[in-house]
């Protein structure tokens, strides 16, 4: 089972969400931009532990930009989306009075927080407003507790005391293992139990008849007496365990670390909060009796966990478990790149402030196929998902426009990391699924391409097709499409929606500026790679206008040896503004711009 | 719940094979219960027992009966076998049941095109439709059936799904096309098209009969014989689908088929599947010996049914003299035969019958009149339960029976609890305006009801009171449940001057049977289910039942056959037939004299 959309409306941070959603959720975002609130919101829905009182909302969880939203009679809600239940007959048994979609079955749970209707009595307080939980679209078919038990969501919340839990017994995860084990356990020998723990209760009298451990809980036993007198002191005495049979499986303790046995307390953080983890998705695979299914939240599941850890740990469980029909579905709020990396595209929510509501947006709505979904995924891993964590993202070809633009930006006075660009090379000039991911109709980051003209002999440049697939991707906001016909009027035109065209490709565009020969012939010298280099990086130098093909070519076969990126860097450090190929700047300026109308 | 309480119930079972094999089954099964056969309690015991053993919630049990009535008692019964307040128990009528849990989930999602909510036409806008629909389909002089005869005939039609009806117009399949397409232009729909469009759901989706299955693996049906063609579809798909169905229900019983298509021999259809189970319940634990075997006898085949009882029971056949051929005075002189002559020596008989034993039947409503007049005159306490009540028996008239009984605990059986009224009463209430405020409203029931417990007031007093502190503050009036408003009107109504329920009091109100002082009228099709140590069966003429104009053998002539077994096997111990020498004996009745 799935949650395949979320809808709300007017709660907290949201005026209006509507987002698709894959078969876990991974939700990031900057502080304060709802993420909690938006798992709460799902807890109004499948959140059966959630007291009553906490679903007659207050005042102040209204979006903040409604006025009077009281006397004005506004309502909250949120609705959530479930498919991929059919084979549950337990969870279709629930969901059947919910269905709103036949092909695919799409079952629908919605809360509605409203004022009760009177036409003549508009509210005055909350004590006019009332909640109701339905199925369907149908408020005639009102979903109970004894229903919205079956299908739920249980929180870790991030401030979960992982090893306190897992020393207790009343929170501990291992419980419900280990009642489920000593359940077995009876109904296969009832006297199994019983016979361990009288033998264990003679193996302890043994101990504590030892005469010196005898005499200390004499001494003990005495000195309370004394201090509280008879009637308070409480019967103390000392022993390893429990030996009543029916609590003797409570004093089973995860021990780690082979013969040393140590146990929680003595662990790692990072080492509980993983069991911990382990031990609650176990605990919910056996509760499948009493739930027909339950999603799992975790809210920063990155705590205390070491980068690659967490991207074992989660890369397993979100992705190896994909077409898997019984999988877990996890809820993940992170601001950890290393878990957002490793999770599928489809399954990332991102949050982002727009002046007084976040908004929320999904990988699930951009379109993405296979191939893109593949591409995106091995780009997010390696990259570790800075596109996700980006306000801005400039998309470049290579390395060697990674390096240089923010040198550039830097001496244009425009300071990348302080507003939020993330300079994304994407390795070639499959720019599509990424420009679907970042559209304005999926995760609508703000962005800027910026791609070489490649000319072609007697043809359009190859940057031509490239923008043009892009600009249908976009919708062609601006109408650049009309002018395509000559490839100046046609760059010059898409810089409107953020795409800018090179001259030709960058290290010929430097080429191109007089003090940019200089600087490239500075590099190539410092690299000392011999006399044709040295002779070729003085011929540069020299020259007073824009080298020819051929002699660019030959500097180029010299670049591409030292590696295009690692020329660029060493580039980066000689830069200066004069050498900014305007189309370079102008595409710096666009994208420090947006956003700050 | 106490699985104890059904299992008690069914440690007797094993005293009887018959009602053993039906409560042990595993899979499908089909019972067909001959009377007395105890199959209300093997059914509920069944029902209680399947929803404790063989489904896990959230999953459930769907059990289906003909009337509100019907619901109310199983109902009862479920409840003293602990199960009656399960959430994963439905207890419903066909159209509780297709409204509740097929149209109302599934038609929107399956795209009908339905109004968003649906509202159930009343008696006036359906014979509205009907004379449009008659309108635009015939000329003048076509229209000889009237708008009644139409009406039945396009109903029967619609109940019949495309399975035959005795000598059918061409033109009711277009009439009955026209009359539904003029409810939807209202935004209506009627009761046959929650069972049809119930029927279309489930034959049609798969996804539906999945999400049904899901929810209810396990269906009980009751009074099977009664329940019509579009239940036995909905029931034969969900078979086939691994629904386990357990139904149960008596051919011989059928006595809906000339009034709502009722399909005898669709239970039996049903139990001899392959993948059926057929249970025969035939030993009877009502009658007398010979009361068992002459009414076995009516019916042609033999039923092997057998009595448990050791002793006769007693058959008694008394000629009068009525001569008129006009039936309302002949009618009248049976009444006073009975009235005058036959109870006086029933009572003296030194059995000591008292008159709330004695059951009267009778086979219409005037024949009811006729002795109530008679019992009026002659001061003889009554009560009357003949299908002519001046109201429709609502959901809510039914509450409001129950109501009255917990205020007035009857002399016999367990008032019904408040938890269940509160059940009943959201049910009704949530039919209307999901926004109200049903807290309130039912606060303001719990303390109407409070202030009326123990008060054995007028009827009257009662309602009046009901519909001024309760029904019209909770703002209860509401378009969608305009048949249950139409029918408490009707209802009060009726306790007026000259009215059905003038001066009954609210203790006697919701008695099936009257007390001990009271003895019943009652019409044979409202008899069904009921049993009388005493059976009065007055004008059983030659010509009268079976009526002289129907063919021996025809479809109607064997529905008033089953008509008069229903009304001989009510009787426990005596069953008294009169008729009227100058017209001689009912074939009927001659078969069962000659039989015991």
């Amino acid at each position: 089972m799935k949650l395949s959309r979320l809808i709300i409306k007017n709660f907290r941070n949201f005026e209006s969400v509507d987002v698709p959603m894959g078969q876990h959720t991974v939700i990031v975002g900057e502080n304060a931009t709802g993420k909690s609130n938006l798992l709460a919101a799902i807890r109004l829905l499948l959140d059966p532990s959630l007291p009553e009182r906490s679903r007659m909302l207050r005042a102040e969880d209204f979006w903040e930009g409604l006025n009077d939203p009281i006397t004005n009679a506004h309502t909250i809600e949120v609705s959530v989306e479930l498919q991929d239940f059919s084979d549950n007959k337990r969870a279709l048994a629930v969901l059947a009075d919910c269905i709103v979609n036949a092909e695919p079955l799409t079952a629908r749970i919605s809360y509605l927080f409203g004022p009760l209707l009177d036409p003549d009595d508009p509210p005055k307080s909350l004590d006019d407003y009332e909640y109701v939980i339905y199925g369907g679209d149908n408020r005639d078919l009102p979903l109970g507790y004894n229903l919205r038990r079956f299908v739920v969501m249980e929180l870790l919340p991030a401030l979960r005391d992982a090893e306190g839990d897992l020393s207790g017994w009343r929170r501990s995860p291992l419980r419900p293992l280990i009642q489920a084990a000593q359940d077995a356990i009876a109904s296969r020998d009832p006297d199994l139990i019983p016979n361990v723990a009288k033998s264990m209760e003679t193996a302890f009298g043994d101990v504590t008849s030892i005469d010196e451990i005898a005499q200390l809980i004499g001494t003990i036993q005495s000195r309370l007496v004394a201090l509280v007198g008879d009637d308070h002191a409480v019967d103390a005495t000392l022993d390893i365990a429990s030996t009543d049979p029916a609590r003797l499986l409570r004093s089973l303790q995860l021990v780690f670390d082979g013969e040393a046995k140590r146990t929680i307390s003595e662990a790692s953080l990072g080492a509980s909060n993983t069991l911990y983890v382990a031990l609650r998705l176990l605990g919910l695979e056996a509760a499948e009796d009493e739930r027909t299914h339950t999603f799992l939240a975790i809210e920063e599941p990155e705590a205390h966990v070491h980068p690659q850890l967490q991207r074992v740990m989660y890369r397993s469980l979100l992705r190896d478990s994909a077409g898997n029909a019984d999988i877990q579905s996890l809820l993940l709020t992170t601001h950890s790149p290393h878990i957002a990396s490793v999770a599928p595209i489809r399954s990332i929510l991102l949050l982002r402030h727009t002046g007084t509501a976040s908004v929320v947006r999904s990988g699930a709505q951009a379109g993405l196929d296979e191939c893109d979904v593949h591409d995106i995924e091995r780009y997010l891993d390696v990259t570790r998902a800075e596109l996700l964590f980006a306000k801005r993202v400039l998309f470049v070809e290579g390395d060697a426009e990674r390096f240089l633009l923010p040198a550039f930006a830097r001496e244009l006075g425009i300071d990348f990391d302080r507003i939020g660009v993330s300079v994304c090379s994407i390795g070639g000039t499959h720019f599509e699924p990424f420009v679907k991911l970042v559209a304005p109709s999926a995760l609508d980051i703000p962005f800027a391409v910026l791609t070489d003209r490649d000319p072609r002999p007697g043809k359009a440049p190859l940057a031509v097709p490239r923008v043009k697939r892009l600009l249908r991707i976009l919708d062609d906001p601006h109408g650049a499409l009309q002018h395509g016909a000559d490839t100046d009027t046609f760059a010059a035109a898409v810089r409107q929606t953020g795409i800018f065209v090179g001259i030709h490709t960058l290290e010929f565009d430097i080429m191109g500026k007089q003090s940019g020969r200089q600087e490239m012939a500075t590099t190539l010298r410092s690299f000392a790679r011999g006399e044709h280099c040295n002779k070729l990086a003085t011929q540069l130098a020299d020259l007073e206008i824009a080298p020819d093909e051929e002699f660019a070519n030959k500097i180029l076969k010299i670049i591409e040896k030292i590696g295009k990126g690692r020329f660029a860097q060493r580039l980066a450090g000689q830069i200066t503004t004069e050498t900014c190929p305007e189309y370079i700047a102008d595409a710096i300026r666009f994208i420090a711009k947006i956003d700050e109308s | 719940m106490t699985p104890a309480q059904y299992k008690a119930v069914a440690h007797k079972f094993i005293e009887n094979p018959e009602q053993l094999a039906a409560y042990e089954s595993r899979g499908n099964c089909g019972v067909l219960a001959g009377p007395g056969s105890g199959k209300t309690k093997v059914l509920t015991a069944k029902v209680a027992r399947m929803l404790c053993e063989d489904v896990t919630a959230p999953r459930g049990v769907a059990c289906i009966t003909y009337s509100n009535e019907c619901r109310t008692e199983l109902l009862k019964r479920l409840s003293e076998l602990g199960v009656g307040s399960s959430p994963f128990l439905f207890v419903g009528t066909v159209h509780g049941y297709c409204l509740r849990h097929i149209l109302r989930p599934f038609a929107k999602p399956a795209g009908f095109n339905l109004p968003e909510t649906l509202r159930v036409a009343g008696d006036a806008e359906r014979t509205e439709c009907g004379q449009q629909a008659l309108e635009r389909i015939l000329s003048a002089d076509e229209k000889w059936g009237g708008p009644d005869g139409w009406g039945r005939l396009i109903e029967r039609f619609r109940k019949s799904r495309g399975r035959g009806i005795e000598g059918l117009d061409d033109c009711v399949p277009e009439i009955s096309c026209a009359y539904q397409a003029m409810l939807r232009q209202r935004g209506l729909i009627d009761y046959d098209d929650i069972t049809n469009l119930a029927a279309e759901l489930v034959t049609s989706h798969q996804w539906v009969r999945d999400c049904i299955a899901a929810k209810h693996p396990i269906l009980a049906i009751d009074e099977y014989q009664d329940l019509g063609a579009a239940l036995h579809d909905i029931v034969v798909t969900l078979c086939d689908h691994r629904v386990r169905v357990f139904g149960v229900g008596d051919p011989d019983q059928c006595i809906y088929q000339e009034l709502q298509d009722a399909r005898p021999e669709l239970l039996a259809e049903f139990a001899d599947r392959s993948d059926v189970e057929r249970v025969d319940l035939r030993l009877n634990y009502r009658s007398g010996t010979q009361l068992v075997i002459a009414a076995a006898a009516i019916l042609g085949d033999n039923r092997q049914h057998r009595a448990h009882r050791s002793d006769t029971g007693r058959v008694k056949v008394h000629s009068i003299s009525a001569s008129s051929n006009k039936w309302l005075p002949r009618q009248q002189a049976h009444a006073k035969f009975v009235v005058r002559k036959l109870l006086p020596s029933i009572l003296n008989d030194g059995q000591d019958i008292q008159p709330g034993d004695i059951g009267i039947l009778v086979q219409d409503r005037f024949m009811a009149q006729a002795l109530a007049i008679e019992c009026a005159t002659h001061d003889i306490k009554y009560i009357r339960l003949d299908r002519g009540l001046p109201y429709e028996r609502t959901s809510l008239v039914s509450w409001i029976a129950d109501a009255t009984t917990w205020c007035v605990p009857l002399d016999r059986g367990e008032p019904p609890r408040m938890s269940y009224l509160q059940r009943d009463w959201i049910a009704i209430d949530r039919t209307g305006d999901r926004s109200r405020d049903i807290d309130t409203a039912w606060t303001s029931v719990v303390s109407f009801l409070w202030k009326m417990r123990g008060q054995d007031i007028l009827l009257k007093d009662w309602l009046e009171d009901f519909d001024k502190q309760v029904v019209s503050t909770c703002g209860l009036a509401d378009d969608a449940l305009e048949r249950e408003l139409a029918s408490l009107a009707d209802l009060i109504e009726s306790t007026k001057e000259d009215g059905l329920h003038h001066g009954t009091p609210v203790s006697e109100f919701a008695i099936k049977r009257g007390p001990s002082s009271h003895l019943t009228i009652v019409t044979l099709h409202s008899a069904k289910g009921l049993e009388f140590p005493v059976v009065v069966m007055p004008m059983l003429d030659n010509g009268v039942i079976p009526r002289y104009t129907l063919v021996p053998n025809s479809l109607k002539w064997r529905e008033q056959r089953r008509l008069f077994y229903v009304g001989v096997t009510r009787a426990m111990d005596d069953l008294h037939a009169v008729y009227s020498k100058e017209h001689g004996m009912s074939s009927f009745l001659s078969t069962f004299v000659d039989a015991s």
